[in-house]
């Protein structure tokens, strides 16, 4: 008790230093951010895919910004987190389909006969049974266990309302037990349109055909998808024969084989970097507070680079100003790790692996994190935070970015609850459990696009909101935190 | 004799400027320079994702970046201009197939042959853009006296291909006033020889080679065809399936067009610490250290840690520490150099086109490369009093050298011709100075790694250079 008296003689705002604060905030200078940015958002360093070797040059640029400060190293390789990743896709020329009429066999041809998009590897056989528009009133009283139903896709569009309700079918399908759903162009529809649908058929066909990235072992879950795929018009045509459109219900009498199969999973290694800012205080330097920033980008696609330099080259580069803003200030009470993740443009997969097995000592745990990405557009004053009152997770991180924001120019936090999933802060709710916050200051024209370059960043945005963060930590060094 | 005592005395009393302040400003700036930090840097610019920084490569490219962005951070000023990057051109000699033809027009019509299939050169040094018109002589054997007794100037030397090396009957040729030369296989025969021997030589011709100063001699057109070209070019100069007879094959012309591709941009990086005195701020303290190395060989990383990522990341500890210093009296240019590998093109190119503010000068250079290996108290300079150029830079190391750990500064008068400070005693004609920690069994191998280096040694290097500078602030240099 004594010392915790002592304790707030000192630190008059639950253990705020603020003579630190000051030395820290003051060392943070956008001049330093934009050399930084212009660094990072090179093109030189090739979009920073992952993985790519520009992307591994971005990560010893930190390691050496790290090292030179004095982080203490943070991974489970000095300051280098590194993790596996599998990339895979379909085995196309393993992926194949029969017709099976009067005992007759006939081979169908990926992208030229029938598609698919996604899914697991099966492979399945069973009679086609026709079901209209897959509408709930067709399906009412079919027996599909064991059979294929095949629907028409008349109604187009390719806006929200028409994906879902595709969603739908594969659902209702999927759950009156059929092995899965077969879709066709409706032959009725103007031949212009049919071209136009087998076209993007084919074109859809090379996109199953890209690897994906996938932490290990999770390019197929079983049982989780229900089974799809989509034929050519001609060969609607063909099954439904001289009769025309069939009644719902009526068998086709063929049956249909499908086999899917993925390629052989390439194993990668990838890397995010991790450095720690060691607390002063005995018992709680055990409580970690976490930054997090992706650092990678979209690479070279068509000879063009994806720069990046707002997404995520602002928070790449506001995360080192952070760095040397901690050296400023000297060890808070509390620890502090950096990360910096790589894979989040491929499906946010560095904190997802960071998040499953943290690279920290057994006796330290962490207590939130604070995830910043794209902090360096749209007006000075704009900047989004997501918790909001507006969402069960809303906690202390927002409240006291709330309170601490107009200090920095930042009048008033607006929302992105709407991005409440989309970036790495996701993984630290879901699997940490602990209280997280997302800075950002929203999407604009050049978001993935080319043109997300260094020239454009307004790197004093990026120096307020890195010092809003050297305050929001300064701020989280009480005795204890209600967040 | 008498100002050589003078330096010294300087040197031995107040650090030229005088003034109390400046011995803690020094003393200030010494200390900024960390080993640990040197260490830091290295271990990213001589990493092996670097790929050793050859020259022309996209990783020194970055690692150019990677100085600029400390530069901008430290608040150097661009030293080229508005620019950290002084660029030169690389002129790459290639040869583009779709744009270069050998034209042959005759009574039979006309021909196109296309690089690399129909047509080669002999040599590397063939390769070339020309645009080069003119009919054609039939010289038979090609030996020395049919190519002299025929008459051709302004004409093309047609002849058969033998044991006599194609660049000795260019020769021949080109002293009889000929345009070129072409060289056909024996048409009867199966032997295809020139695809086979020209390969090496269309390959670098289609990949590009890279010099940096092309075209400083006219190229005289030597060109081997392959069998096919061969037969089809005599049918079109009318003189059926053998071989033509002495003399002028009438009515043909040879238009030979092939493109050479320009140039690439080669950067040195530059940055500039302004002097603080009116007048001897004009006058310029170059520090210079070479950036690149050898890339990649036969599939391995050669990371020149030592050669020359020391000395590079040296010069970047020297630029924190005269921030740390603030403005000297004189101004001093920090010039990391690429192309040194390759035969010291950075410095050749910027010592022939200084990037200094208008009215500046240079008045010496102090070339650092490979300063972290081997003994610690190891350490050597050139020039020496055993070569003439020696001068008052190496007597002011050799006078503060004691004061970093190295007792005494050993000779490397044999590298006097071999590094980038060559270029500047040779073109700007200031003195020069070349600190060097001497070769090691990692010499231009692939395990000159940065874990093998010395960062004590390069800490104190740097030192020793930052008191080097602090000690050319007298009023009057003797160098």
């Amino acid at each position: 008790m004594p010392s915790l008296l002592f304790a707030f003689s000192f630190l008059p705002l639950g253990g705020s230093d603020v003579s630190a604060v000051e030395r820290a905030l003051a060392s943070v200078r956008s001049e330093n951010i934009c050399a930084d940015v212009r660094f990072i958002a090179a093109d030189e360093l090739e979009g920073r895919d992952t993985p790519s070797a520009g992307l591994r040059l971005a990560a010893r640029y930190i390691r050496a910004r790290l090292e030179r400060l004095g982080f203490q190293p943070a991974g489970d390789d000095g300051f280098f987190d590194r993790y596996p990743l599998e990339r895979s896709g379909f085995d196309l020329p393993a992926c194949k389909a029969w017709l099976v009429r009067d005992g007759k066999s006939r081979e169908l041809v990926f992208g030229q006969d029938y598609a698919f998009f996604g899914g697991d590897e099966h492979e399945l056989e069973g009679p086609v049974v026709f079901v209209g528009s897959a509408r709930a009133e067709d399906l009412q009283g079919l027996e599909l266990r064991g059979k294929w139903a095949l629907a028409l896709d008349s109604g187009g569009g390719r806006d929200r309302q028409a994906w879902e309700e595709r969603f739908q079918r594969i659902e209702r399908v999927r759950s009156a037990g059929a092995l899965g759903i077969v879709t066709a162009p409706d032959p009725s529809l103007p031949a212009a349109e049919l071209g136009e649908r087998d076209e993007r058929l084919a074109r859809s066909a090379d996109w199953t055909g890209r690897p994906s990235l996938h932490a290990p072992g999770t390019a197929t879950e079983a049982g989780t998808q229900a089974v799809s795929l989509a034929l050519k018009s001609a060969l609607v045509k063909e099954l439904f024969g001289a009769r025309g459109t069939p009644a719902v219900g009526a068998d086709l009498g063929v049956r249909l084989k499908e086999r899917r199969q993925r390629s052989t999973p390439e194993g990668l290694e990838l890397e995010n970097v991790a450095g720690l800012w060691p607390g002063s205080d005995a018992a709680l330097t055990k409580e970690v507070l976490i930054l997090s920033a992706h650092y990678d980008h979209e690479g070279v696609r068509g000879g063009e680079v994806y720069n990046g330099a707002d997404d995520n080259g602002s928070g790449t580069t506001g995360l080192l100003a952070v760095a040397e803003a901690l050296a400023s200030y000297g060890p808070m009470r509390r620890s502090v790790l950096l990360l910096w993740v790589s894979g989040e443009e491929k499906g946010l997969l560095g904190s997802e692996a960071w998040t499953r097995a943290p690279t920290l000592a057994p006796d330290l745990r962490p207590v939130c994190d604070i995830n910043i990405d794209m902090i360096g557009r749209n007006a000075p004053e704009k900047l989004l935070i997501t918790p909001t009152k507006a969402l069960e997770e809303y906690n202390g991180l927002t409240r006291l970015a709330e309170a601490l924001a107009p200090l920095e120019g930042f009048p008033v936090l607006g929302s992105c609850d709407e991005y409440w999933q989309r970036s790495d802060h996701a993984n630290f709710a879901e699997n940490l459990k602990i209280p997280v916050a997302f800075l950002f200051s929203d999407v604009h024209e050049d978001y993935h696009q080319p043109t997300d370059d260094a020239d454009k960043i307004d790197c004093d945005k990026i120096r307020r909101v890195v010092r809003l963060v050297v305050r929001i930590l300064d701020g989280l060094q009480a005795d204890t935190l209600a967040l | 004799m008498s100002s050589f005592l003078l330096a010294l005395l300087f040197l031995a009393r107040a650090p030229a400027t005088a003034g109390p302040g400046d011995e803690l400003r020094l003393a200030r700036a010494l200390e900024t320079i960390e080993a640990h930090e040197i260490r830091a840097d290295l271990f990213f610019f001589a990493s092996d994702d670097m790929r050793g920084r050859d020259t022309p490569s996209n990783e020194q490219r970055v690692a150019a970046r990677f100085l600029r962005a400390r530069l901008e951070r430290l608040g150097l000023e661009p030293g080229a201009g508005t620019s950290f990057f002084h660029e030169y051109p690389l002129q790459q000699r290639r040869i583009d197939p779709a744009r270069s033809r050998l034209s042959v027009a005759g009574p039979g019509g006309e021909l196109a042959l296309v690089f690399g299939r129909d047509y080669f050169f002999p040599t590397s040094s063939d390769i070339a853009a020309l645009d080069v018109e003119g009919a054609a002589v039939w010289c038979g054997k090609g030996e020395r006296e049919d190519l002299e007794k025929a008459e051709l100037g302004g004409r093309w030397a047609l002849c058969q291909a033998s044991e006599l090396p194609v660049r000795r009957r260019g020769r021949y040729a080109e002293g009889a006033g000929a345009l070129g030369l072409i060289v056909l296989p024996d048409p009867a025969g199966s032997a295809d020889p020139a695809s086979a021997e020209c390969e090496r030589t269309t390959a670098y011709a289609l990949a590009g080679l890279s010099e940096w100063q092309a075209g400083s001699s006219a190229v005289f057109p030597q060109v081997c065809l392959s069998l096919d070209a061969a037969r089809r070019l005599l049918a079109v100069v009318g003189v059926g399936a053998g071989l033509p007879r002495p003399g002028e094959l009438r009515g043909t012309v040879i238009h030979d067009v092939r493109a050479g591709s320009g140039a690439i941009a080669l950067e040195n990086v530059c940055a500039l610490w302004p002097g603080s005195d009116q007048v001897l701020a004009s006058e310029v303290l170059i520090v210079s250290a070479h950036y690149d190395h050898d890339g990649v060989r036969g599939g391995r990383v050669y990371p020149g840690a030592d050669d020359n990522g020391s000395g590079s990341m040296g010069l970047l500890a020297l630029a924190e520490a005269l921030v740390a210093y603030g403005p000297m009296r004189r101004s001093v240019l920090l010039a990391w150099v690429s192309g040194e590998e390759k035969g010291l093109w950075g410095s050749a190119a910027w010592t022939k086109a200084p990037t200094l503010p208008a009215g500046h000068r240079a008045v010496c250079d102090l070339n650092l490369d490979m300063i972290g290996r081997n003994a610690p108290e190891k350490l050597l300079i050139t020039p020496t009093k055993a070569l003439k150029e020696y001068n008052g830079l190496t007597r002011l190391a050799e006078a503060l050298a004691p004061r970093e750990g190295f007792p005494a500064l050993g000779s490397c008068d044999e590298y006097w011709e071999r590094s980038d400070h060559m270029n500047f005693a040779q073109n700007l004609g200031i003195p020069v100075a070349f600190l060097f920690s001497d070769v090691h069994e990692d010499y231009h191998r692939p395990s000159d790694t940065p874990d093998k280096i010395d960062y004590d040694k390069i800490r104190r290097v740097t030192r020793l250079v930052l008191r080097m500078l602090d000690g050319l602030q007298s009023d009057r240099l003797e160098l």
